[in-house]
């Protein structure tokens, strides 16, 4: 059978950034590469770094001329569908800021200039991709990669998350080629079922432009019907992959059972639930230690909120951790729990797996689906929650039990498999 | 008019940033570095230079010049490992006997409030390291950041204290004679000495702010000040530091004193220490204080224990006394002191910019830490006791 050729698009990619989207990309790049002629487009990349099978362009390291030689003779799509006004994003944040610089006509139609100059320095400054004008660094990324995607030929476009999905439209206006939408994270997960703005906006219009939806688990999949209205018959849940890491133990130097969270310290991820529980644990056992590694912007009323549940001196804030601590922290952990509210999966619990770490995490997860043997609540119940985690580290008979399912588990969940289920549904979009 | 001068001395153990990976494995937990390194500095621009010249003061007025040092255990500790010219410049102040020297909890902590038996330990270990270093045994208590109230008042007796000291603060203690000897509510036997709060901080901060109304202060001016108040002894008192460190020798600070001391003589005004006072006077009057105060800005305790996280904190490094204790574990219980020291609750305040710590959720996470390397330790101990008691019983 004839070769696939991929056009991929990406914002968050290693070894520049390292976020957990840039890290599943990575992963399903890689793995796509071995059956796919894939081509990558991101905002940002290291101009000297090789991948191994494909080929990346970062917008970043583009002269301003060729971007200018691309784009003659073409005429922008607009995005009128995109109801509201662009604006100062956060992915993150819970508030959305002050107006952009996009001109609507009297129609309400948005209009898009030619490609400045000044924007290509969007992507060259050394700036955070998700701060300052990101409403415009979404919609030029989105311009460039339209008439990029005019210059090579590909079988179909691969967006990743709404910050390429407006690319992905465009593109696939530009070009007629089919386009399949990833969802790693909506922004249900980021701020609850009453989210709305720009970027619901984004999502929900990419989502239905796309021919095909990959979510990242079932869960997430039924927040993209649920949520924005997606015809289920077009959207095929595909698991995240884990790269395969190298484990190692290290003996404890305090006595007592670790038990530890790991992640943002923003609502999504259920910090102050993983504080509840560690309160009625501790009102059980007296033998175990909380960890909570990450911050965010919940870090210092966790903090006091732990000293009021009075668990100071057993529940340990670390603060932002890279990959070595992470590490380190994981080969001393005895119970891994992800209380998270909204979590379309939840690498990190798969990651704890390949460690040996029996985990608790709450129903509301991707990685749930994969893990049948990590015990499982609902995340507001902590008292179940906390009843799973005295049952872990007082029975030892449970604890192996859970450990060796969940190595079970992890066995295939890797990219390969991940890569050959989206593959899949490539042909399913092409027909072939 | 009787004038009774008391200088504080004290420096803290700053902690390291002591993170999570380090429970259970690394047993030190103060800065020692940053700590010799402080109090070298202090020592340089202040106690050394002030010492020499309340030396001086003393040898010039033949002795009439008289005050007392309240110095606390950790300071003294500190500058027995890096700076031990420091004891000797204090031994030759103690020498002239001219300087009374107060007691305090060692490891000026807030023990009295929290727990009134480790309170009566750490004066009792303070007065020993006073006598061994000075020859004097204190008679006069100054509590941390003078910490009163009834309560400890009653401690104080029970320690056989002549005296206490109080901050002189109106919104606090309601019927209020600055300048005269006190008792707490049926404790007669130890008077309460109350500072002359107004007074005090005139020299220790008003002294240099341009926006005060009496600014410059001429040390003429105060002495007449001093001279013209009425009552029994007239008590100032404040941080050793303000002579050199929170007042640099550009403020002219030293040549200050060194006007004002003569200048008290000069109008005949007597100095005593506070050990003579409450040996001269009898007390005037009760005063009721029910709740305990401090020379703080509001005069109350909540630079230290007003937010949950030093809440938090006080209530599990007390919570450890006994399995601590039961240890008999010298070292140990030393360090579990240590932790005790008000500077380290005084940084988990919100707002406070003295401080070594990033924010005072940095200075809480690393104490809790430390803490909890503690824990471990006090239990792996208790667990060694344990199983060698029941060895011997086999």
């Amino acid at each position: 059978m004839k070769k696939i050729k991929v056009l991929e698009l990406g914002w968050e990619f290693p070894p520049l950034i390292n976020g957990g989207l840039g890290v599943a990309c990575m992963g399903i790049s890689k793995a796509l590469a071995k059956k796919v002629d894939l081509f990558v487009i991101v905002p940002k990349a290291n101009p000297g770094y090789e991948y191994d099978g494909f080929d990346l362009v970062g917008i970043n390291n583009l002269e301003y001329r060729q971007v200018e030689t691309l784009e003659s003779g073409y005429m922008y799509e607009s995005f009128a569908a995109v109801g509201k006004a662009p604006i100062d994003l956060q992915p993150y944040a819970s508030g959305e800021g002050t107006p952009g610089r996009i001109v609507f006509t009297r129609e309400g139609k948005l209009l898009f200039s030619k490609v400045h100059k000044t924007d290509l320095e969007l992507f060259t400054a050394h700036e955070d991709l998700y701060s300052g004008d990101l409403a415009r660094k979404v919609i030029e990324f989105s311009k460039i990669c339209a008439v990029m995607a005019r210059a090579y030929e590909f079988d179909l476009v691969h967006a990743h998350d709404w910050m390429t999905y407006l690319a992905g439209v465009e593109v696939k206006k530009a070009t007629g080629k089919p386009l399949v939408v990833h969802l790693h994270a909506s922004q249900f997960d980021r701020a609850g079922a009453d989210a709305r703005g720009w970027i619901y906006d984004i999502e929900k219009y990419g989502m239905e432009q796309a021919d095909a939806v990959i979510p990242v688990s079932k869960y997430t999949g039924t927040v993209a019907a649920g949520h924005y209205g997606i015809n289920p018959d077009k959207i095929f849940p595909v698991h995240n992959g884990a790269d395969p890491v190298h484990v190692f133990r290290t003996k404890k130097k305090f006595p007592e059972k670790l038990v530890l969270f790991l992640g943002r310290l923003t609502a999504q991820k259920g910090p102050e639930f993983f504080l509840q529980i560690a309160a009625k644990v501790l009102e059980q056992t007296q033998n175990v230690r909380f960890v909570m590694a990450g911050t965010g912007e919940k870090l210092r009323q966790l903090i006091e909120t732990g000293a009021f549940h009075g668990v100071g001196d057993r529940f340990h804030f670390t603060g932002f951790l890279d990959k070595t601590k992470v590490n380190e922290l994981l080969s001393l952990t005895d119970v891994y729990c992800m209380p998270s509210v909204s979590e379309p999966f939840g690498l990190s619990a798969l990651e704890a797996a390949q460690f040996n770490i029996p985990a608790v995490i709450s129903k509301q997860s991707g990685v749930a689906e994969v893990m049948k043997g990590a015990l499982k609540a609902d995340f507001w119940d902590v008292d179940m929650m906390a009843k799973h985690i005295v049952d872990l580290v007082t029975d030892e008979k449970l604890y192996k039990k859970v450990a060796e399912q969940s190595a079970q588990d992890i066995k295939n969940s890797n990219w390969d498999t991940a890569a050959d289920k989206m593959i899949r549904v490539y042909h399913h979009v092409l027909g072939w | 008019m009787n004038i009774s001068l008391t200088f504080h001395a004290h420096q803290p153990n700053r902690l390291i940033a002591y993170d999570f990976f380090k429970i259970g494995e690394h047993a030190f937990y103060e800065d020692d570095n940053l700590n010799a390194q402080v109090l070298s500095q202090v020592t340089e621009r202040c106690y050394l230079p002030a010492n020499r010249l309340m030396k001086q003061l003393v040898d010039l007025s033949d002795g009439r010049f008289r005050f007392a040092l309240a110095l606390s255990g950790v300071i003294l500790e500190q500058a027995q490992h890096h700076r031990p010219d420091l004891i000797t410049s204090f031994r030759e102040l103690a020498d002239t006997g001219s300087v009374e020297f107060l007691a305090m909890p060692y490891y000026a902590s807030l023990a009295s409030l929290y727990s009134p038996g480790e309170f009566a330990e750490q004066v009792a270990e303070h007065a020993d390291l006073i006598e061994q270093l000075f020859d004097v045994r204190p008679t006069v208590l100054w509590n941390t950041g003078m910490l009163y109230s009834n309560a400890i008042a009653a401690q104080a007796y029970d320690m056989g204290m002549e005296g206490i000291m109080a901050d002189g603060n109106r919104q606090m203690i309601s019927n209020l004679h600055t300048n005269d000897l006190q008792c707490a509510p049926l404790i007669a036997a130890t008077k309460t000495i109350v500072r002359n709060r107004r007074l005090s901080n005139d020299l220790a901060i008003s002294r240099v702010d341009p926006a005060w109304s009496e600014y410059p202060l001429s040390p003429y001016t105060f002495a007449d000040w001093l001279h013209r108040q009425e009552g029994q002894v007239v008590s100032i008192s404040m941080d050793y530091e303000t002579l050199g460190e929170r007042q640099s020798d550009s403020t002219g600070v030293f040549e200050f004193w060194r006007t004002l001391i003569p200048a008290i003589l000069f109008n005949e005004d007597v100095f005593m220490t506070p050990g003579e006072t409450v040996r001269s006077f009898h007390s005037t009057g009760t005063i009721d204080c029910p709740q305990p105060i401090s020379c703080s800005t509001f005069g109350t305790t909540s630079q230290w224990n007003a937010n949950v996280m030093q809440q938090e904190a006080i209530k599990k490094i007390y919570a450890l006394e006994e399995q601590v204790k039961a240890s008999h574990d010298r070292d140990m219980i030393h360090v579990w002191r240590k932790l005790q020291s008000a500077d380290h609750f005084h940084y988990m305040e919100k707002g406070n910019g003295f401080t070594p710590y990033p924010s005072p959720y940095d200075a809480y996470i690393y104490y809790m830490n430390a803490l909890a390397d503690l824990q471990v330790r006090v239990k792996q101990e208790a667990d060694m006791l344990r199983a060698m008691e029941s060895k011997n019983l086999a």
